[in-house]
C-alpha cells in the first residue's frame, strides 16, 4: 500500500536513531576536515595578497564579477532546494512526497551542472588569455623568453633589432613558402602575435609582474571548490536514485541529510570564496 | 495510556525538528538580498576596512546557511561544538602567519644596529633582484618600441630608445643597437 521501503538499522546500533545521529556526527567531523582543507588555500590568498597588493588589485579586477555573482545566486538556490529536499523526506509518512523529494534533487543537481557551466565559460577566457599559474601566465619572464627564443631561432637574433617585427616576420615567412623552415617561423609567429596582443590587452597586469601568483591561487581554490561541486553532484545522483525508489521517509532520511549537508558545505566555501576574489 | 506515554517521549526524543517552510524561504530571500548588498557594497572603497566588510556580510550568510539550511541551531549540540572547534582551529591557522606578514613593516633598521646590517643585507638582496626582474622584462624591448610594454619606472627619465632608421650609413650588420636587448639564442 505505501510507496516507501521500510529501514532496518544496522545491529550494532541501538535503535535507528542512534544510527542517524552517529552517521550526523561523522559527517561534521568529514566537514570540519573539509574545512581545514581549504583554509590552508585562505591562508595562502592571505599571505600572497597581503604581500602583493598593487598586483593583488590590478589581477583580480580581471575576473568577472557578473559571472561570480550569478554563480553566487545559483548555489544559493541549490542550497534552498536541497534543504527543502531534507524537509520533504522528514515529512514523508507513506511516500506521498516521494516526488517531491526527487523534483527538488533534479532541480538541485541541475544548478549544479549551470554553476559548472558558468565556471567553463570563466576558465576558457582564462586559459586562452595566458591568465593562468607559473610560468603558463602570458608574462612570466620565461614565458617571453620561451616565445623570443623561438623567434629567434626561426628567423634569426637579428629580427629583433628590426624597427618593425612584425613585417618583417611576415616577409620572412613568405619568403619561406614550401621549405622546411615554414612551419617553425608559422608558429613562433603565432606566439609571438599572440603575446603582443595579451601584452596590449593587459597593459597594467602586463607591468606589473608576478600576477601569475594571484592566478595560481585563483585555480587552486576555484578548482578545489569544482572538484567539491562534481562530488557533491554524484552523491546528489546517488541520493536521487534513492528517493526514486521511495527509500526515505520519516523515519529513515540519512543520504539526503548527509547529503545536503555536503552540499551546504560547498555552498559555504563558496560565500566566502566569491567576496573574496571577485570583489574585494 | 502507558504506550501513549512512551511514544509521546519517543517522538520528543527523536528530536526530529522539523524546520517551517516559511523559516527556509525567509532564510533563502535574506541570502538573496545579502548577496546583492555584498555585490553593491564593493563598488564603495572603505581602504582597509573592504575585506572586513565583505567578510562580516559572508560570516552572516555562513551563519544563516549552517544555523538554518544545516539545522545547527536544533540540532543535538554536539554537532554545533564539534563545528565550532573545527573553525576554532582555522583561526589559529590564520593568526600566525598574519602575526608574521603584519610585523614585518616594523623592523626598525636605523634603531636596532644588529639587525640594521642584516635588514640593509636583505634590501639589497631585494633590490637586485627587482632588477633582475627589470632586466627580464627588458628583454621584450621590442614591444616597448611598439608601445606595448609600459617602461619600467628606474627607465622611466633615461630617454627612450631611438628607433632604429636607416637614414645615412646603414649600420654594419650585427652591430647591436642602443636601448635592445635581445634574448640570446639557446
Amino acid at each position: 500500500m505505501s510507496n516507501i521501503i521500510i529501514h532496518k538499522h544496522a545491529h550494532h546500533f541501538y535503535d535507528a536513531e542512534q544510527q542517524a545521529s552517529s552517521a550526523k556526527l561523522g559527517m561534521w567531523l568529514f566537514l570540519v576536515t573539509e574545512v581545514l582543507l581549504f583554509s590552508g588555500l585562505f591562508v595562502a590568498y592571505t599571505v600572497i595578497k597581503t604581500l602583493n597588493p598593487e598586483m593583488w588589485k590590478v589581477a583580480s579586477e580581471q575576473l568577472n564579477w557578473v559571472l561570480g555573482s550569478v554563480n553566487t545566486l545559483v548555489l544559493i538556490t541549490s542550497s534552498w532546494t536541497v534543504a527543502l529536499a531534507v524537509r520533504a523526506a522528514q515529512t514523508n509518512q507513506k511516500g506521498e512526497k516521494n516526488k517531491q523529494i526527487v523534483g527538488l534533487l533534479v532541480f538541485t543537481i541541475v544548478c549544479a551542472f549551470g554553476f559548472l557551466g558558468i565556471k567553463y565559460v570563466e576558465y576558457s577566457h582564462k586559459i586562452h588569455d595566458g591568465l593562468l599559474w607559473g610560468t603558463s601566465f602570458f608574462n612570466h619572464p620565461e614565458h617571453v623568453a620561451q616565445i623570443n627564443g623561438a623567434v629567434s631561432k626561426a628567423f634569426g637574433a637579428g629580427i629583433f633589432q628590426v624597427p618593425d617585427i612584425a613585417a618583417a616576420m611576415k616577409t620572412a615567412i613568405a619568403a619561406a613558402q614550401g621549405t622546411d623552415a615554414y612551419a617553425a617561423m608559422d608558429a613562433a609567429m603565432h606566439e609571438w602575435t599572440h603575446h603582443q596582443e595579451l601584452v596590449h590587452k593587459y597593459p597594467e597586469l602586463a607591468h606589473v609582474g608576478d600576477g601569475h601568483l594571484f592566478f595560481g591561487i585563483y585555480f587552486l581554490i576555484t578548482g578545489l571548490h569544482g572538484i567539491h561541486v562534481v562530488i557533491g553532484m554524484s552523491v546528489l545522483l546517488w541520493v536521487l536514485l534513492g528517493a526514486m525508489k521511495g527509500k526515505f521517509y520519516k523515519d529513515y532520511y540519512t543520504p539526503v541529510e548527509l547529503g545536503g549537508l555536503y552540499w551546504h558545505l560547498v555552498d559555504l566555501i563558496w560565500i566566502y570564496l566569491f567576496p573574496l576574489l571577485y570583489l574585494v | 495510556m502507558s504506550s501513549h506515554e512512551s511514544h509521546e517521549s519517543h517522538d520528543h526524543d527523536h528530536g526530529h525538528h522539523v524546520t517551517p517552510l516559511i523559516v527556509y524561504n525567509g532564510i533563502f530571500g535574506g541570502l538573496l538580498v545579502l548577496t546583492v548588498v555584498t555585490v553593491w557594497i564593493a563598488q564603495f572603497d572603505f581602504g582597509a576596512a573592504n575585506t572586513f566588510i565583505a567578510m562580516f556580510v559572508a560570516t552572516i550568510k555562513a551563519s544563516l546557511v549552517a544555523f538554518f539550511f544545516m539545522h545547527l541551531l536544533h540540532d543535538e549540540r554536539l554537532n554545533l561544538i564539534t563545528f565550532g572547534f573545527g573553525l576554532l582551529f582555522v583561526s589559529l591557522f590564520f593568526l600566525f602567519p598574519l602575526l608574521d606578514i603584519t610585523s614585518r613593516t616594523y623592523v626598525d633598521p636605523i634603531k636596532d644596529n644588529s639587525s640594521g646590517a642584516k635588514y640593509e643585507k636583505v634590501l639589497k638582496a631585494q633590490k637586485d633582484h627587482e632588477k633582475k626582474h627589470a632586466d627580464q622584462l627588458s628583454n621584450f624591448s621590442m614591444f616597448r618600441k611598439s608601445g606595448f610594454v609600459l617602461p619600467s619606472t628606474d627607465e622611466k627619465e633615461a630617454a627612450p630608445a631611438p628607433v632604429v632608421a636607416p637614414i645615412e650609413g646603414t649600420p654594419a650588420e650585427g652591430t647591436p643597437v642602443e636601448g635592445t636587448n635581445p634574448v640570446p639564442v639557446q
